[in-house]
């Protein structure tokens, strides 16, 4: 079975570098061939017309409850730079600073988040290759403060799905059919014996290698590629289902044992009514026969949040109080002694979140919010948060 | 191997790519609404400042001063109209036909070039049913009479938006006897 995958998935991540090559070479031919779809840049106005320069950032204020020191922080600043070549070809790019500096390798990050080019065929097929957003779940892909009303990310979508998870790679996207989406896409694997029960966080290869940085050794492991795949059903305009993938076979040990991952997840809109949920499962394969590694994990949580702006004046923005159950559980090692560090038991968490978000426009969003976190057996964390962000 | 799957690729995508002018796809729309049948012509209007600022006052949206008016006719008779008009979507035009009876009821709502990577959901079905037989009276605003897709608000709302600007448009177009 490794065997398998390996020959098919290696040779396909390859390709995606060589392929990219030779593509954007033969993009003039099919600018010839559909001229009426696509407009030389030949001044600076069709240049800036062409070119899409936008971004989103957030500032919070995060005050938790035992003693210690409440956080003012920009945990996101981030510029879109995308060139549209055509109706068919763009590049998009987001390029991210993470809690404000990073000065003499300390503090924040400064990194891409995505850079792909992409060819839109049509609605049934798109070609995507660079560094990609791994399809999983709601928020890895649609991350936008404005677009979901707590001020941090969900607990599920930064412990279980490590977002925002991109890794290089290459694949396929479009309508299978109307209200049928699919996304198949092979890239860089994680390095899942850096999985901790803390989450995936650690694994991920984000297109570098971390530390090396000559010419010769830089760039990601390309040796364990994953493959990754989504499919989305949307039977009316209010409801959207997706059921997300992602394989990497084994490749620490001889014995293959595949790191698995599963997600399900639904957003549900009536009029004021916001319903959503994100749910998956987690199997480390080989990677958890290193003792810190969890054998797995699952959690998910539901969130409602309801419009009462209509409520009170008939003004285009929007007033959301919302509440987010989670729960989220990495299991331990069968064997496992006490000796073996954070994960000789199973942990749990239980979180809560309630707040309340405002929209004054749709692209600039206050929120506020008040999250509890049980661990059995530890004290509970509590957290109040204010939030301010945009997107544009 | 290798090679025998970057030659499909090149010979592939070109292949499915074939391209269809905005003009053809409109007409295209005019054709599967109206019918194979119909006989399709084009008339330019002038939009003088007073109706301009009449749309711009019951629609909350800008037109520019002129418009293409897609007609069809059966029978030497006017049985449709189309007027295509772009709208930002999150970062780049979405090219959209809305289509009129000649009473004024949208007959449907299309879109015609998404340029796009995520969000080309609006041109679902699903979505573009909920817009047939409303008219520049109707409320067209999302949350209310127009459900958007779940998951692609920012296109729901340029969509809605637009119909709603087309729809006040074609009214005044029809009331200064323009039609």
């Amino acid at each position: 079975m490794r065997v398998s995958y390996i020959l098919v998935l290696r040779p396909l991540l390859r390709l995606s570098l060589y392929s990219t090559l030779v593509f954007i070479v033969p993009s003039q031919t099919v600018r010839a061939q559909s001229s009426e779809d696509s407009i030389p840049s030949t001044s600076l106005q069709n240049f800036l017309d062409k070119t899409h320069i936008g971004g989103y950032g957030e500032i919070t204020y995060k005050a938790p409850n035992e003693g210690d020191v409440p956080r003012l922080d920009i945990p996101r600043f981030v510029i879109y730079l995308d060139h549209y070549f055509s109706d068919k070809w763009a590049m998009k790019s987001e390029t991210e600073i993470e809690h404000v500096k990073l000065e003499r390798g300390e503090g924040g990050e400064i990194g891409l988040e995505q850079a792909f080019l992409d060819y839109h065929a049509n609605s049934h097929i798109g070609w995507r290759t660079g560094l990609l957003l791994i399809p999983m779940g709601i928020i890895n892909q649609t991350h936008e403060p404005n677009t979901f009303y707590s001020v941090e990310r969900p607990q599920f979508d930064e412990q279980v799905i490590p977002t925002t998870w991109r890794e290089i790679g290459t694949g396929v996207y479009g309508d299978l059919s109307e209200g049928l989406k699919y996304q198949l896409y092979v890239t860089e694997g994680l390095k899942t014996q850096e999985i901790t029960s803390e989450g995936l966080d650690g694994g991920k290869q984000e297109g570098s290698a971390g530390e090396e940085t000559s010419d010769f050794m830089a760039g990601s492991d390309a040796s364990h590629p994953a493959l990754s795949a989504k499919l989305e059903v949307l039977p009316f305009a209010g409801l959207r289902i997706g059921a997300s993938t992602y394989i990497e076979p084994g490749y620490t040990h001889d014995i293959s044992r595949s790191f698995f991952m599963s997600v399900l997840d639904a957003r549900y809109e009536h009029g004021p009514l916001h319903i959503r949920g994100e749910g998956g499962v987690i199997n480390t394969g080989d990677a958890s026969d290193f003792p810190h590694v969890p054998t797995g994990a699952r959690g998910g949580y539901v969130e409602a949040a309801y419009n009462v702006m209509p409520l009170f004046s008939s003004a285009e923005s929007e007033l959301l109080p919302f509440v987010r159950v989670e729960r989220i559980e990495f299991s331990s090692r069968s064997d496992t002694t006490e000796a073996n560090f954070s994960t000789d038991r199973d942990i749990d968490r239980n979180t809560i979140t309630a707040g309340l978000a405002f929209k004054p426009l749709d692209n600039i969003i206050l929120k506020a919010d008040y999250r509890v976190t049980k661990i059995e057996g530890e004290l509970d964390y509590r957290q109040f948060s204010l939030g301010l962000g945009f997107a544009y | 191997m290798q090679r025998l799957i970057i030659v499909c690729l090149l010979v592939g995508f070109p292949v499915l790519a074939k391209a269809q002018s905005i003009a053809q796809k409109a007409d295209a729309a005019m054709h599967r609404v109206f019918g194979e049948q119909a006989v399709l012509t084009k008339e330019t209007l002038p939009i003088d400042p007073p109706m301009r600022s009449a749309v711009q006052k019951r629609s909350e949206e800008e037109v520019g001063d002129k418009v293409i008016v897609h007609k069809a006719l059966k029978d030497g008779k006017i049985i449709g109209y189309g007027i295509v008009d772009d709208v930002r979507g999150k970062a780049q035009p979405i090219t959209y036909i809305t289509l009129f009876h000649p009473d004024g009821k949208i007959a449907d709502v299309e879109v015609l070039v998404y340029r796009e990577p995520y969000g080309g959901e609006v041109a679902y079905e699903s979505f573009r049913k909920q817009f047939r037989g409303k008219s520049s009276n109707s409320q067209l605003r999302v949350g209310h009479d127009i459900q958007n897709v779940a998951g692609a608000t920012i296109s729901s709302k340029a969509i809605t938006y637009g119909a709603k600007k087309i729809a006040v448009l074609f009214d005044e177009l029809r009331k200064a006897g323009k039609l």
